[in-house]
């Protein structure tokens, strides 16, 4: 089924929505966050538009990823102490929701994992292992982040300055990323294989 | 490999001025947050319009680069172009591990290092290690199994087998210059562990200033040769110069080992050639008789016996004069050669010697006894004839207490003077040498 077109409620622009199961939409042209309900679209906050420090990616683009075709339609961006990181929202064959991490340029192709009982986050030690369900993971790096903005389509409605602390850790035996993010809303626990620039290929 | 579009990164993409120094800085990764001042050592925020002081490092005079790498340069990898931004010195306080018949156990160390990082036009980033040893590359890796040192063991980090530590210790960091996404301060700490398997493996955990972990880091070290460095960073006016001077270099020294080579074989074959004693043409044995009274041997040399006149040929003649006698025994013969006119052409003397024995020995708390034996039984002598003569000579002996000795006097004719080529082929065996070892520190130098 088709997606609606919109027009941006700040300045109107067209709005061309890829993804389903979008919540939040950036307008590339004014910055102007609106998030999106069954039968409404309303903006929230002030206009903010990324700062451009420069990736391979970009909202729009398209190529594959281990020779899986692949979309970028949103990114979030972290800010924390010591930087910054992004996360891409990909649209992928058979995937629901997909994000592509990435941070001083080393990527993370993640996806979410249902928590049921998440860790809390004062309890995860660096340094220790922690069991989730079978994967025992090891506990890389922890730290207060938050949100710094967003653009394109988001399966979420956040604002930016909403708090984002995250714990880092490997899984141990399957060489994967594994990812607790803090958000208001609650844990999201995040799998993922890293990639290296070999496996891109831009279209 | 990815068919991606490269990026123009590598323009600077802003250009002002230190606010502490005046000094001008040029920024190219459009993600840093903090450059450190590489004029003063101030380290300053790269994206305000103030670029305030946020810290002042070491003077940068203190910590000179190492080798020929500046901020700035550009170096191909692998096909993928990179660019120098920014460089950390590092001061280790480590335990090293030793092996050897002994023992074993772990050594404290220190030890100083720059670590560059290099950005590629991917936006990729990998650290290049530079100490005294040489180079390694340091990239950073997922492993299957992480863990941390426990009990001075590692397990390793991709068959969960366990793993000798090498080394294992604090870092801190002295001094840093460029770029960096992060605010790095003097003194900024993180703990280390290494093992080795094939290359050099390292958990890293960064501390905060309360000594708290704040984040955990795997790399594998590679060990790149300085001939590899200098080429990836060809290109580079600077580097262009000593690649130059390189191959200046290596063509003298080619040059010197072809010609040192050529020359040293040229010789050895003539020294092969010239080995020949040439035709014997003459040869007289005589018998120097054992002293009568042991207690009684004169110091001074007698006429034993006469030699026989000879003819001898213009050219070189060889004069060899030889000796037999019992063990632990000496003799000594003195030959005087005349020509026809009875004048004297030639002397040759020598205290011929044979002497053996069995010797106690003690040393690092071994002892045994050993055989020895020691000789001087053959003197030879060149000698040039200018024209057609017949000699003849006299011997002289001091004889021997011990028994007969027999001395053999004989002359060679046709006989080359193989001492010059050999002096000759060891010369340029030499400089060959030399040209080799030069070649091996220009190698690892240039």
């Amino acid at each position: 089924m088709p997606l609606p077109s919109l027009n941006c409620p700040s300045c109107g622009a067209m709005l061309e929505l890829k993804y389903h199961h979008s919540k939040m939409v950036v307008c590339k042209y004014c910055g102007q966050t609106s998030y999106l309900n069954v039968d409404s679209i309303f903006t929230v906050g002030s206009p903010i538009l990324l700062a451009d420090y420069g990736s391979v990616l970009s909202v729009g683009k398209i190529g594959k990823i281990k020779n899986k075709p692949f979309e970028v339609v949103g990114r979030l961006r972290f800010d924390y102490e010591d930087g910054f990181w992004d996360e891409w929202l990909l649209i992928m064959e058979n995937e629901d929701e997909i994000w592509l991490q990435e941070d001083e340029g080393e990527f993370v192709l993640f996806r979410k994992k249902n928590l049921s009982d998440p860790p809390q986050y004062i309890s995860l030690v660096i340094g220790s292992i922690t069991t989730i369900y079978t994967d025992n993971v090891f506990l890389t790096e922890k730290n207060n982040a938050v949100i710094n903005g967003g653009e394109g389509e988001l399966p979420f409605q956040v604002v930016a300055g909403e708090k984002a602390d995250y714990v880092d850790g490997i899984v141990v035996g399957k060489k994967l990323i594994a990812s607790f993010e803090y958000m208001p809303e609650g844990v999201v626990y995040n799998v993922g294989e890293p990639l290296s620039m070999k496996d891109f290929l831009f279209t | 490999m990815a068919s991606i579009k490269p990026q123009s990164y590598f323009q600077t993409i802003k250009q002002f001025r230190c606010t502490n120094c005046g000094g001008e800085i040029s920024l190219i990764n459009s993600r840093t947050r903090y450059i450190g001042c590489q004029y003063c050592g101030a380290v300053v925020d790269a994206r305000s319009e103030a670029h305030q002081v946020i810290t002042k490092l070491n003077q940068p005079s203190k910590y000179p680069p190492k080798s020929f790498i500046r901020l700035g340069m550009q170096a191909k990898f692998d096909g993928v172009r990179y660019q120098v931004l920014g460089r950390t010195c590092w001061r280790s306080v480590y335990k090293e591990y030793w092996k050897d018949e002994d023992g074993s156990g772990y050594s404290d160390e220190t030890w100083k290092y720059d670590e560059w990082i290099l950005m590629s036009e991917y936006q990729t980033f990998f650290y290049l290690i530079e100490d005294e040893e040489g180079y390694v590359i340091s990239t950073s890796i997922v492993p299957v199994y992480p863990n941390l040192l426990s009990n001075l063991k590692i397990k390793d980090f991709y068959s969960n087998s366990i793993r000798q530590v090498q080394e294992y210790g604090n870092s801190e960091v002295v001094f840093f210059e460029g770029e960096s996404t992060y605010q790095i301060h003097a003194g900024d700490k993180v703990q280390f562990t290494e093992y080795m398997a094939g290359k050099s493996f390292i958990v890293e955990t960064r501390l905060d200033n309360t000594g708290t972990a704040k984040e955990i880091e795997f790399f594998e070290e590679t060990k790149i040769s300085r001939n590899q460095l200098l080429t990836a960073f060809g290109g580079n006016p600077e580097v262009d110069k000593l690649l130059q001077l390189r191959t200046q270099r290596r063509a003298d020294n080619k040059f010197w080992l072809k010609t040192f080579g050529f020359a040293g074989i040229i010789f050895l074959l003539l020294l092969f050639y010239s080995l020949g004693s040439g035709n014997q043409i003459f040869t007289q044995k005589f018998v120097i008789p054992q002293a009568l009274d042991s207690n009684k041997i004169s110091e001074t040399p007698e006429l034993l016996t006469l030699i026989r006149p000879f003819e001898v040929q213009p050219g070189i003649v060889k004069l060899v004069l030889s000796a037999s006698f019992p063990d632990n025994s000496d003799a000594w013969v003195g030959l005087e050669l005349q020509d026809s006119k009875g004048e004297i052409a030639n002397v040759l003397d020598d205290n011929f010697f044979q002497e053996s024995g069995t010797e106690y020995w003690q040393e690092d708390g071994e002892s045994g006894w050993e055989d020895w034996e020691e000789s001087e039984r053959e003197k030879e002598a060149y000698y040039r004839v200018e024209q057609t003569d017949t000699y003849s000579g006299k011997v002289y002996v001091i004889p021997n207490a011990k028994g007969d000795v027999t001395v053999q006097f004989t002359v060679f004719q046709g006989s080359i003077l193989s001492r010059y080529f050999m002096i000759a082929a060891i010369c340029c065996g030499v400089g060959f040498v030399i040209m080799v070892l030069a070649g091996i520190r220009d190698w690892n130098v240039m």
